[in-house]
This record gives C-alpha cells, sequence and structure tokens, in this order.
C-alpha cells in the first residue's frame, strides 16, 4: 500500500473514531429508545401537575351542591368551567379560594342570544331582559330552571293564575306590557283574568303557560 | 493488491447496492419490533402506551362558541394569556344572505365569546368551529423537525421535547392546520420559552385517566375524547353511525379530529 492510501485511511478512522466519541457525549442516552427523539420526554410530560380537578373531586367535600347540580339542567356544565381550576383548592382548600363570578357579563357568554348558536340552546338577549338585575336572582346557577315552570309541572291541578301570583310575579310584570295596560298591577290582574279564563275553558296549565308566554314574546309590545 | 479503476468502481457500485438494500431491509424488520411494543419509562404505574390510541370528536352542531374551552386550556397549560398564542381556539363561520364565500373570525380566540356582529335576518347560516392539534397519522410537523423534537407517540400524541427543541420553527411553517407556535421568552413556564408549544390533548392529564381541560370544560359537549384501541368507547358508535369530515384531507396528513356538522368544502 502506498503512503498516501495509508494516510488516508487514517485520517478516515480517527475522524469517524472522534465523531464517534464526541456522539456519545452530545446525544442523550434515552435518544432513540422509542423512535427519533429522546425517550425520557414522555416521562417528563406524564410528570406534569394537572392543573384543573373535575367535579367529582368537588363532591368529596361539596356534595350536597353536587346533588343539586347533578339533577338540574346545568349537570353537563362542570364546577370548574364556571369557577376556573380547582386543583390547587382540592390541596389546600383555605389558600386557594375559588373564583367565583355572578355578574351577568359571565352569563351572558353562554347564554346571549346569537345567530351562530344552534336554535334549540336557551339563549336571551340579554341587553333588554331584566337589566339591573342580576341573572342569579331568579335562576339559581346550580339548578337553574325558574320556579314557575317547576311549579306548574309538580302542582298540575293548582290554578294557573295561582301559581303565576305565588311565584316570582314581580319579575313576571316587568314581561308583561307595561305601556299597554298602564300600571303593574293592572297588567298583572289583567294578566291573571286572562289564564283564568283559560283555565275555565279547560286548558291545561301547561296550555295556559304556551299561550301566555307566546302572546307575551310575540304580540305583547317590549315584552323582554 | 492489483485492481483497475474500472473494476474498483464497479465492485463499490455492487457493493453499495447490495449493502444499503440489506441495511433497509434489517431496519424495517428490526427497527419496527425494537420501537413499537415497548412501554414507556416514565409513565404511570399500570398505564400501557400501546394499549391506547386517542382520536378527539368535535361536535360544530352543539358548540355555542362560549370559549370556556379556550379559557381551560391557557389555566391548564399555562399558555401566555394575551392574544394569538393559543393551543385551541374557536372559529365562527357566518355565511350572510346572497354571499357564497362564509365570513370567519376568531375574537381573540374565542376565549371571551363571540359579538353579535350581524342581525339574524342577515345571517343565512353560522355556526361555531373549534379548532386544535389534529394529532395526525403522518404528521409533517414530526418529519420536519432537524433536531428530532418533535415526536409521536404510541398512542397517537405528537408532543415536543422542550429541552430538545431549539425553536427553529420549521415545524409552525409545515403544520398545514396552524396548530403550532412558538412559546415566548416571557412565557409562564420557564422550560418552555422559546421553544415550540402545541395541544398535546392534555397527555399529562390522559396518562392518568383524566380527560384534556378543553373537554372538561364543555358545557355542551361539542368535545369528545375518544379511544380508538378500547372496544367499549362511545367513540367506535359515534364513528359508525354519524357522518364525519376532517380539515384538508388533502395534505395527507391524515388527522384525527374528526368534526361532525362542518361544511368541508368552506371549513378547512
Amino acid at each position: 500500500m502506498r503512503g498516501y492510501n495509508k494516510k488516508m485511511i487514517l485520517s478516515f478512522a480517527v475522524f469517524i473514531t472522534i465523531f464517534i466519541l464526541i456522539r456519545g457525549i452530545v446525544v442523550p442516552p434515552s435518544f432513540g429508545d422509542y423512535g427519533w427523539y429522546r425517550g425520557d420526554s414522555v416521562g417528563e410530560f406524564a410528570a406534569i401537575e394537572p392543573v384543573y380537578a373535575t367535579s367529582d373531586d368537588c363532591k368529596t367535600c361539596h356534595s350536597d351542591m353536587y346533588n343539586e347540580w347533578i339533577g338540574g339542567e346545568h349537570k353537563t356544565v362542570n364546577c370548574e368551567t364556571c369557577k376556573g381550576p380547582g386543583g390547587e383548592h382540592t390541596k389546600n382548600p383555605g389558600a386557594h379560594e375559588m373564583e367565583i363570578d355572578t355578574s351577568r357579563d359571565f352569563c351572558a357568554l353562554c347564554h346571549n342570544q346569537n345567530p351562530s348558536r344552534p336554535i334549540e340552546f336557551p339563549q336571551k338577549d340579554v341587553s333588554a331582559h331584566n337589566t339591573g338585575q342580576l341573572c342569579i336572582e331568579c335562576h339559581k346557577p346550580h339548578d337553574p330552571h325558574l320556579a314557575w315552570k317547576d311549579f306548574y309541572k309538580r302542582t298540575a291541578h293548582v290554578s294557573a293564575s295561582e301559581i303565576f301570583t305565588s311565584t316570582c310575579a314581580k319579575c313576571h310584570i316587568n314581561m308583561l306590557q307595561l305601556d299597554a295596560f298602564g300600571s303593574e298591577e293592572g297588567a298583572w290582574k289583567k294578566q291573571v283574568n286572562k289564564m283564568n279564563e283559560m283555565f275555565d275553558l279547560g286548558l291545561s296549565n301547561e296550555q295556559i303557560y304556551v299561550v301566555s308566554s307566546y302572546i307575551t314574546e310575540n304580540i305583547t309590545k317590549g315584552s323582554k | 493488491m492489483k485492481i483497475t479503476r474500472r473494476n474498483f468502481i464497479k465492485l463499490g457500485a455492487k457493493l453499495s447496492i447490495v449493502g444499503s438494500t440489506m441495511g433497509a431491509v434489517a431496519g424495517r424488520v428490526f427497527a419496527a419490533d425494537i420501537v413499537k411494543g415497548k412501554n414507556a419509562k416514565g409513565l404511570p404505574e399500570g398505564y400501557d402506551w400501546n394499549a391506547h390510541n386517542y382520536v378527539m370528536v368535535i361536535d360544530s352542531t352543539k358548540c355555542i362558541g362560549c370559549g370556556r374551552c379556550v379559557a381551560a386550556c391557557k389555566e391548564e397549560n399555562q399558555v401566555p394569556r394575551e392574544p394569538y398564542y393559543f393551543r385551541t381556539w374557536v372559529e365562527r363561520y357566518i355565511w350572510l344572505r346572497g354571499k357564497e364565500e362564509p365570513k370567519v373570525d376568531s375574537p381573540n380566540g374565542g376565549i371571551d365569546g363571540f359579538p353579535v356582529i350581524y342581525d339574524e335576518t342577515a345571517v343565512e347560516k353560522s355556526y361555531f368551529v373549534p379548532k386544535l392539534c389534529n394529532q395526525c397519522g403522518r404528521p409533517p410537523c414530526v418529519q420536519v423537525c432537524p433536531v428530532g423534537a418533535s415526536y409521536q407517540t404510541n398512542d397517537g400524541v405528537v408532543l415536543i421535547d422542550d429541552q430538545w427543541c431549539i425553536g427553529c420553527s420549521y415545524c409552525v411553517q409545515a403544520c398545514p392546520y396552524g396548530a403550532r407556535y412558538h412559546y415566548p421568552s416571557h412565557g409562564e413556564d420557564v422550560s418552555r420559552r422559546n421553544t415550540i408549544d402545541k395541544c398535546t390533548f392534555c397527555y399529562h392529564r390522559l396518562v392518568k385517566g383524566l380527560k384534556p381541560a378543553c373537554v372538561e370544560a364543555c358545557s355542551v359537549g361539542a368535545r369528545y375524547l375518544g379511544d380508538l384501541k378500547d372496544p367499549g368507547d362511545k367513540i367506535h358508535e359515534i364513528l359508525k353511525e354519524t357522518r364525519v369530515n376532517v380539515l384538508k384531507p388533502v395534505e395527507g396528513t391524515r388527522p384525527r379530529v374528526y368534526y361532525i356538522g362542518t361544511d368541508n368544502k368552506d371549513v378547512r
């Protein structure tokens, strides 16, 4: 073998050895374990602590509120969706209080009238619906159905006007045609008389409710 | 030893062809066995990543655009709170009467909801489309990573090794869905600063048997995380009974987030 051939083979051998040595130092040991990446990274991800808990975690301490919630319309809305992350709170409840936003804007985030929302989703034009009051004054967030709707379902033998006068009549008066009837008391009496007429005609409470709602929403002015 | 130049070259060519073929075959045969089938170290006790294959179903007919999923994700994953840093976001598609092309908007990712811009009477059709990393079956972001920081786990989730990522953003360019972003130098999570970040399906929650933060936050059931390898999972029923779309199927990425109720000619 000529001198220059020997030198060439030697230089190649030296460079390859240096490369392997450097690679052995620089490349992390777990690289290539499961694929072309650093295998330890998977374990690092698994070790991250979750920030959110789950509604079942809330149940351990807040069982009565949980039971109220799970039987109502908001059962698909998890506790932390409204109150923020609960991981820290479950570990140290005193030191990390949950945030409770009771403003109208917060309820409006989901429930404001929006043409892009599915039509069957409960929505209201928040700018016109009982402004000046908090939503939670009438709609309990953990069980948001209106007492009026539930009452007529459970007490079918009671006349609609009795139900109307005995539950949240003041809020409902605002929904009536205040201008046309002249006064709150006048509007209320007219509404009650109409409902009694329907009851006498033999309409069920559910039918009376449907007719009254339709008239309020579609025929009376400024009805929201 | 005496060998002509011509014969030397011929010999070299034959050896390279034989050598590379054998190498390729051996690689396909042995590497596949070595890599698949092993459980990863560092996963919680009892969790075998080979026993899961996570996909997500997003039901656009249910989404109300409240943005709680976007907010929950930012809290769970320390995503910078200011606009344009999102692991997941919600878009709104509005078709106005008389117009063929939809108007698409996503004000701050939908995190504060969507203001009503068009009156009900002007809107012909409209809905919300939440988007996130599609955890593709053939992820282009994994393919282009020059250092091997972007990878896919055996349970189908594409992750980014923040200790190894150099922040070159080649993967941000490569993703056709815009799911990846550069985690800023002022971000909350120090180890992720100046690397690339994206939705991980909350992998740190999945391995503990929890659902991702966005799925937990959704009040209307628009997001569903399923496990294809679990025979009892509702995902099989969903994929059999509903017609699903994916985003940009023509790119060949084989995305694994399925959409119900989107117009795939416009929702890309």
